[in-house]
């Protein structure tokens, strides 16, 4: 139903929902209209952003001359109608059909008389395969029957618990299944066949034996899952995990930033703890499904960005061939007293398309100035010029080769440049370009969750890149350190001052940022690095879907 | 290389039987061992809880609690652990006390046994109690039976034994008039700690085992360290067991959360698919 459509339009049509008359439209259930007009209903099931299906029965609520009780989520309102939502009845009713679902979910956790201090002592330290208890599990801070328990004030379940004792089943990529906790509400079958028209899951088996399965019990990677996790964003227990990010408990902040890995720039929120980015969801309005996330920005930025192997300081190689790390100003020193000593026509810039606006913009600035605007980018592992009047031809003549995605380079393309003598190099890994003898400074960079800035995607959208983690060592981002060497090279009169300037100076030029080829939604690769050398489980992904369809797509 | 000749799990406690013949033949009650499952494992201790010296197996109760319990986890009947070290730290002090209580929770339940049969043996009345979320997550409970004289449960749910836990069951028994010369206990750190407050007052002697974060074992590295009774001790060579009435738990809570954040940040880039070709690895290596 669209909801603008019932903002506007609410009709003459009325209806009492506990003593309080209130307007609805038709097709709007009792749900929805309680809930506009600020009055709680439970739910387990239900919810706004998926069809409806009464199975949880926590919604129920009285209506006058209906016989029994009526779901909520699934009766649709009517003229007149009067409604209680709640009542001793009523939440008799709730409270017994709450510890019925508890007696089928490893709840003793919630009966404990020691629960406090193990949740403070033990539970942050426990990264359990089998959850038995609410202290073990990694969704505790999120859990939706917790909130109930505490709701409706059950303090004692009755029934002695029955564990299903289903299989962990852990062999897919990215993924953890524990179905021993699911409560068979449906969420996750219905975002995947409804929402996003995938119908990679559904009900297995019959009554007591039933579960969310794939067809056969084959594994989601086999089967045709996108691993877009919308069933982990809905799943209101600990069922479904995404086992790169599900133990580091609560976040200390919830950051919305742009995941730029390709040029569809889907806005994306990260959770960040210890300055780094943990892991990475849907902003909440989008969890059930209304635009399909990919893999790789749902579940590859922690273990691409947080790996060990990122360059952390500056290094430079001394008269003796060594490389040592230094400070930013001794390197910049370095690196500009190199470049000062070739003519423009001697240097060349590699770019890359997944640079913020800001670093495309300064770097094309920094060609213009001190390269004679030879700037290139790899695409494909083709050279691409971002203006017509450069051609392959440069290469033969270029000495200087200041490399931001070294990784691209083949070994083909370094031979093309005949008369090289010196590379230096901005990344954010080691690159097999670091042990070329002509490899003079290497920078470490930041990458777009360590810093502020702005990236033109697919339609023209400018999206906000925001500064979620903190970059490892001494990193900077690309834009910095090239406004600092522009600004050595000419005693601090290069013509960009700050940041603030390049954001103007990008409005008033915005043909630079046209030029810069896109980055195709399908793309494996991030500022020249396989996203699968630092995520095995995507490694494992793109392997299984290209044996079994020939091609990967995102 | 250390086989595993048998493998079952119980509510996320992972029975592991390794064939080990010279630690089989030279452990005693209240040792442990360092366990690593490849190479390029972590080095986990492990208290044994059981062996056959004519088979040459110990039996070992590992909880999954992390990356590399996970990877432990993981391995099946057949595949071998990189590595086993032990037996290491001081055997549990076992002669006639008279009426001897062993508690137990999580893998403590299997850690208590060995220390439970040499205690009979030695002429004790043995009282065993364990404690667990809810009854099907009991294990061991047979043997356990066979070396105690009364073997007592409790759980938190209230579903089998005594609603509570562990500490419940020891101040009923002390409310009852019962009489206590000697109290072990195994578990996690706030069990261990609730456990010796609960025999402080009516001053039992009381030993725990604890769980400090472990490296090498042998006493070099420091990073199991313990204060007990304002003395800096190293569980790995001092202990595991010390006295419960005498250790600064609050440091041992704090050093235990030291690797919060590796530990967790360990799961982004971990693959499970590592275990498969290791072993196609090794299998390649043995032709």
């Amino acid at each position: 139903m669209n909801k603008l459509a019932v903002k506007n339009e609410l009709s003459h049509e009325k209806m009492t929902i506990d003593g309080k008359s209130v307007p609805f439209t038709s097709g709007e259930t009792i749900l929805d209209v309680a809930k506009r007009s600020g009055i709680y209903i439970p739910t387990l099931c239900a919810r706004a952003d998926l069809p409806s299906t009464g199975s949880c029965r926590l919604c129920l609520v009285k209506v006058e001359g209906m016989r029994g009780y009526a779901t909520s989520c699934t009766t649709p309102a009517e003229q007149g109608m009067v409604v209680t939502t709640n009542s001793p009845a009523i939440e008799k009713l709730r409270r017994g059909i709450l510890e019925l679902i508890l007696s089928e979910h490893p709840s003793a956790c919630l009966v404990c008389p020691i629960r406090e201090t193990c949740e403070k002592f033990n539970a942050p330290s426990s990264k359990t395969g089998r959850v038995t208890g609410c202290n073990m599990c990694p969704n505790r801070d999120t859990c939706e029957l917790r909130q109930l328990v505490e709701y409706l004030g059950l303090e004692e379940i009755r029934y002695p618990i029955l564990y299903k004792d289903f299989p962990l089943e852990r062999d897919d990529p990215f993924m953890d299944r524990d179905y021993n906790l699911c409560i068979l509400c449906g969420r996750c079958i219905r975002v995947c066949q409804e929402n996003l028209g995938t119908s990679a899951i559904s009900f297995v088996q019959r009554g007591h034996d039933t579960k969310v399965g794939t067809s056969f019990g084959k594994l989601h990677v086999d089967g045709n899952c996108r691993f877009c996790m919308h069933c982990v964003d809905v799943c209101p227990t600990g069922a479904l995990s995404v086992r790169g990010s599900k133990w580091y408990g609560y976040p200390d902040e919830e950051i919305n930033i742009t995941c730029i890995l390709c040029d569809r720039g889907c806005e994306l929120v990260v959770d960040t703890k210890w300055g780094k980015v943990m892991g990475a969801h849907p902003i909440r309005d989008m969890s059930a499904g209304k635009r399909e996330y990919c893999v790789k920005g749902r579940c590859c930025l922690p273990a691409l960005f947080n790996s060990p192997d990122r360059l952390k300081y500056p290094a430079v190689r001394r008269e003796d061939g060594k490389f040592i790390y230094t400070n930013w100003d001794t390197a910049i020193k370095h690196a500009s007293g190199i470049l000062s000593k070739y003519k423009a026509s001697e240097i060349a810039l590699l770019s890359s398309s997944h640079l913020t606006d800001e670093s495309i913009y300064v770097l094309h600035e920094f060609a213009r100035v001190y390269a004679d605007s030879n700037i290139f980018y790899i695409v494909d592992g083709k050279l691409t010029f971002s203006t017509i009047e450069k051609s392959d031809e440069i290469l033969k003549d270029i000495k200087l080769l200041y490399a931001v995605e070294a990784n691209s380079l083949t070994d083909d393309i370094i031979d093309r440049f005949s008369s090289l003598e010196h590379i230096i190099v901005q990344d954010i890994y080691p690159s097999k370009l670091s042990l070329l003898e002509k490899t003079c400074a290497i920078f470490p960079t930041t990458v777009f969750t360590e810093m502020d800035g702005t990236k033109t995607c697919a339609e023209n959208r400018r999206e906000t890149v925001a500064k979620a983690a903190n970059p490892p060592g001494n990193a900077m981002p690309d834009w910095e350190i090239i406004l600092k060497i522009g600004n050595e090279l000419r005693n601090g009169n290069f013509k960009i001052k700050d940041f603030r300037s390049i954001q103007n100076l990008i409005l008033m030029h915005p043909w630079i940022i046209g030029a810069v080829p896109m980055v195709p939604k399908d793309s494996v690769v991030y500022r020249g690095f396989p996203i699968a050398d630092f995520v095995p489980d995507f490694r494992e992904y793109i392997e299984h879907r290209l044996k079994a369809n020939g091609e990967v797509h995102f | 290389m250390y086989e595993i000749v048998e493998k079952s799990e119980i509510f996320n406690v992972h029975k592991i039987v390794i064939k080990a013949p010279a630690i089989a033949s030279a452990v005693k009650a209240g040792q442990f061992v360092i366990i690593m499952a490849s190479e390029y494992s972590e080095r986990i201790p492990v208290t044994v809880s059981d062996w056959d010296v004519e088979a040459g197996n110990i039996t070992l109760y590992i909880l999954e609690v992390g990356i590399s319990t996970l990877e432990l986890a993981r391995m099946k009947v057949g595949d071998s652990l990189f590595a086993v070290t032990g037996p290491l730290g001081v055997p549990s002090e076992i002669k006639d006390y008279g009426t001897v209580v062993l508690g137990g929770g999580c893998y403590g339940i299997g850690g208590i046994y060995p220390i439970a049969k040499a205690c009979k043996e030695a002429g004790n009345k043995v009282i065993s109690i364990i404690e667990a979320r809810y009854k099907d997550m009991f294990y061991h409970e047979k043997e356990l039976m066979e070396v105690s004289d009364k073997l007592l449960y409790a759980t938190s749910d209230g579903s089998k034994g005594k609603k509570g836990k562990v500490e419940d069951v020891v101040c009923e028994m002390l409310e009852q008039g019962e009489k206590i010369d000697q109290a072990f206990f195994m578990g996690c750190t706030q069990m261990l700690e609730r456990c010796s407050e609960a025999t402080r007052p009516n001053g039992i002697p009381t030993k725990v085992a604890l769980n400090s974060i472990m490296l090498d074992g042998t006493g070099m590295c420091g990073a199991c360290r313990v204060s007990v009774g304002g003395e800096i001790k190293f569980a790995c060579v001092d202990g595991p067991e010390f006295d419960g009435h005498e250790v600064n738990w609050n440091e041992l809570h704090n050093r235990k959360a030291a690797y919060a954040e590796q530990e967790a940040e360990i799961y982004q880039s971990y693959s499970h698919e590592c275990m498969a070709e290791k072993k196609l690895k090794q299998e390649l290596e043995r032709g």
